[in-house]
C-alpha cells in the first residue's frame, strides 16, 4: 500500500496515455479510409491493417493497466466499455478497407461513401478532443451533442444510397455480398462513435 | 478472572460484525484489499481504545452497580441479544444491548441511575440525527469545498483512494475508542479490570473478531453499499467516524451501525429527499425499542434465576 501512495497515479496516467494513443490511432486510420475512398490503393488498405493492429496492442495494453489497479472500481467498467467500442469502431474500419478492396465503388453512390467517411474522421476528431476535456474534468455535453448531430448526416446518408442501391450492378453473388458489408461497416462507424462517446459522458457523469 | 471471557467474547463478536461498516465497501467494490482492510482496522481499533477507551467505561459505572457475576451474566445475554436480533435481520446495537441488559438486571436489586439512562438514550437518538448531520454537511461542504476544485480524472481518482484510507483508519479509531467500553466497561464497572487495562483487552479482543472473522459480513454489507458512488462511500464512513468520535467525547457509547445509517440517511439528504427510504427509519426505530428491552427482559430474568436458584 506504501508503494501505492509513492508512485501516486502514475498508472491512472499511464492508462490515460494508452487510451489518448488509441484514439489517435483510430483518427488517423479513419483520415487514411477518407483517402482511401478518394484515391484507392492497396498501400493504404494495408496501413490501415498496420493502424488496427497498433490500435489493438494499444487497447491491450489501456486494459492491462485497468486490470493491475488504476482507476476506483466503481469507474473501471466504464472505462473498459468505452476502449472496447473505440476498438469495435477500429474493427470496423478495417472491415471498410478490406471490403473496398474487394469491389469497384460505383459513382452512383461514391460521393455519399466518400461524405460519410468525412463524418466518420470529424467524429473521431470530436470524440478526442472530448476524452481530452473530460480528463480534464471539463463538461463534454457540446462534443457529445456534435458528435450525435454527424451521427444523424450519416444516417441520412445510408438512406439515400439505399435509394439508390438498386442502380448500381452487381455481377454476382459475392460482389452483393461485399458491397453490402461495405456499405454497413462504413455506416456502423458512426454508432460505436456516438456509442463512445456516450459511454464518455456517463464515465464524466459518475465521478462528478 | 474467567468471567472476563465473557466480555472478550463480545468483543470478538463485535469485532467480526462492526468491521464491516468501515472498509466493506471499499473491499468489495476492490479498492482496498481485504487483508490491509483488516490490519488497518484492526490496529486502528486497538490505538482507539488505548487512548480513548476510558473515556465510555465511566458511564457504565454510573448507570449501575455490578458485580463480578452480574457483568458476566451481561455480556452473554448482551451477545445473546444481538445473535438474535442480527439473526432477525434488525440493525441491533451492541452498547444498547448492553444497556438494556443492565437496566433489566439491576430492576432487581435497584442499583439503576435513571438519569444517566436518561442521558444515554438521548445519546442513542442523536446518534443517527448527528450522523445525518454532518453526513450532509460533509457531503455538501467537501463537495464544494475540494471535490469540485478538483477536476483533473486522475487526481480525483487519487482523492478519493487516500479519503477512503484515511476516513476507514479514523472510523476505525472511532469505533474503539467508543465501543470498547462495551465490551470489558461492566468488567471494570465490577471492579475485575483497571480502566486502562480494560480499554486494552477490549480493544484486542475486538481486533481479534476483525482479523479472524469479518470476511463475510464485510463482503455482504460491502456488497450492498457498493451503489453509493465513491465520494459519498467516503462521506459515509467520514460521518460514521466524527460521530462515534463525538459521543466518546460525550462519554456515552453509542450504536456504530446506526451511525451508518445515519450517514447513508445524509447522503440522500443531501443529493435530493426523496432518495430517502422510510422503512428503514422505521426499522432503526425498531432496533433501538427492541434491543434494549430484549436485552433487559434477558438479564432480568436471568437475575430472578440466579436469586432463585441462590446463586
Amino acid at each position: 500500500m506504501l508503494k501505492k501512495f509513492m508512485r501516486g497515479d502514475r498508472k491512472e496516467e499511464a492508462a490515460l496515455t494508452a487510451m489518448h494513443e488509441h484514439l489517435d490511432l483510430l483518427c488517423a486510420a479513419g483520415q487514411t479510409l477518407t483517402e482511401l475512398l478518394s484515391a484507392g490503393g492497396k498501400d493504404l488498405v494495408d496501413k490501415i491493417f498496420d493502424l488496427e493492429r497498433e490500435g489493438d496492442t494499444a487497447r491491450r495494453r489501456v486494459l492491462s493497466i485497468i486490470f493491475e489497479g488504476a482507476f476506483l472500481p466503481y469507474l473501471r467498467p466504464n472505462l473498459c466499455r468505452f476502449v472496447e467500442l473505440v476498438d469495435e469502431a477500429f474493427d470496423t474500419v478495417e472491415d471498410t478497407a478490406r471490403y473496398f478492396d474487394l469491389i469497384a465503388l460505383h459513382p452512383t453512390i461514391a460521393e455519399e461513401c466518400r461524405r460519410i467517411a468525412s463524418f466518420n474522421q470529424q467524429m473521431c476528431e470530436i470524440l478526442i478532443l472530448a476524452f481530452e476535456l473530460a480528463v480534464r474534468g471539463e463538461d463534454i455535453r457540446e462534443q457529445v451533442l456534435a458528435i450525435r448531430i454527424l451521427e444523424k448526416r450519416v444516417d441520412d446518408l445510408k438512406g439515400d444510397i439505399y435509394q439508390k442501391i438498386h442502380e448500381v450492378p452487381v455481377a454476382d453473388f459475392w460482389q452483393g455480398k461485399f458491397y453490402a458489408d461495405f456499405l454497413h461497416s462504413l455506416t456502423a462507424f458512426s454508432d460505436l462513435i456516438e456509442d463512445a462517446s456516450d459511454a464518455l459522458y456517463v464515465l464524466t457523469v459518475s465521478f462528478r | 478472572m474467567w468471567r472476563i471471557t465473557g466480555g472478550l467474547f463480545l468483543g470478538w463478536s463485535l469485532g467480526a460484525n462492526h468491521s464491516a461498516n468501515i472498509f466493506g465497501t471499499a473491499v468489495a467494490s476492490g479498492l482496498v484489499r481485504f487483508s490491509q482492510a483488516v490490519w488497518l482496522t484492526a490496529a486502528y481499533v486497538v490505538l482507539g481504545a488505548a487512548a480513548e477507551g476510558t473515556k465510555c467505561m465511566a458511564t457504565y459505572s454510573k448507570l449501575a452497580a455490578l458485580h463480578a457475576d452480574a457483568a458476566f451474566a451481561l455480556t452473554v445475554a448482551t451477545a445473546v441479544t444481538m445473535t438474535g436480533l442480527t439473526r432477525a435481520g434488525v440493525p441491533a446495537s451492541t452498547s444498547q444491548a448492553l444497556v438494556g441488559a443492565i437496566i433489566g438486571w439491576s430492576l432487581l436489586d435497584t442499583t439503576a441511575d435513571f438519569s444517566q439512562l436518561f442521558k444515554i438514550v438521548v445519546c442513542w437518538v442523536l446518534t443517527p440525527v448527528a450522523a445525518v448531520v454532518s453526513s450532509t454537511v460533509l457531503h455538501r461542504g467537501l463537495e464544494r469545498l475540494v471535490v469540485k476544485r478538483i477536476r483533473s480524472f486522475s487526481a480525483r481518482n487519487r482523492f478519493f483512494l487516500v479519503g477512503v484510507l484515511l476516513t476507514g483508519c479514523y472510523a476505525a479509531y472511532g469505533l474503539g475508542a467508543n465501543s470498547v467500553a462495551n465490551v470489558t466497561g461492566v468488567y471494570v464497572n465490577a471492579g475485575l479490570l483497571r480502566e486502562d487495562m480494560g480499554a486494552l483487552l477490549g480493544g484486542l479482543s475486538i481486533a481479534a473478531g476483525i482479523l479472524t472473522y469479518s470476511r463475510r459480513v464485510m463482503l455482504t454489507v460491502g456488497k450492498g453499499i457498493v451503489p453509493l458512488d465513491p465520494f459519498s462511500a467516503m462521506v459515509v464512513v467520514f460521518a460514521e467516524a466524527a460521530t462515534l468520535h463525538l459521543f466518546t467525547q460525550l462519554r456515552v457509547p453509542v450504536s456504530s451501525s446506526q451511525a451508518v445509517v445515519g450517514a447513508v440517511l445524509g447522503v440522500g439528504v443531501a443529493k435530493d429527499l426523496k432518495t430517502i427510504n422510510a422503512r428503514t427509519v422505521l426499522k432503526i426505530a425498531f432496533g433501538w425499542v427492541l434491543t434494549p428491552v430484549g436485552a433487559g427482559a434477558l438479564a432480568l430474568g436471568a437475575h430472578a434465576l440466579m436469586n432463585a436458584l441462590g446463586l
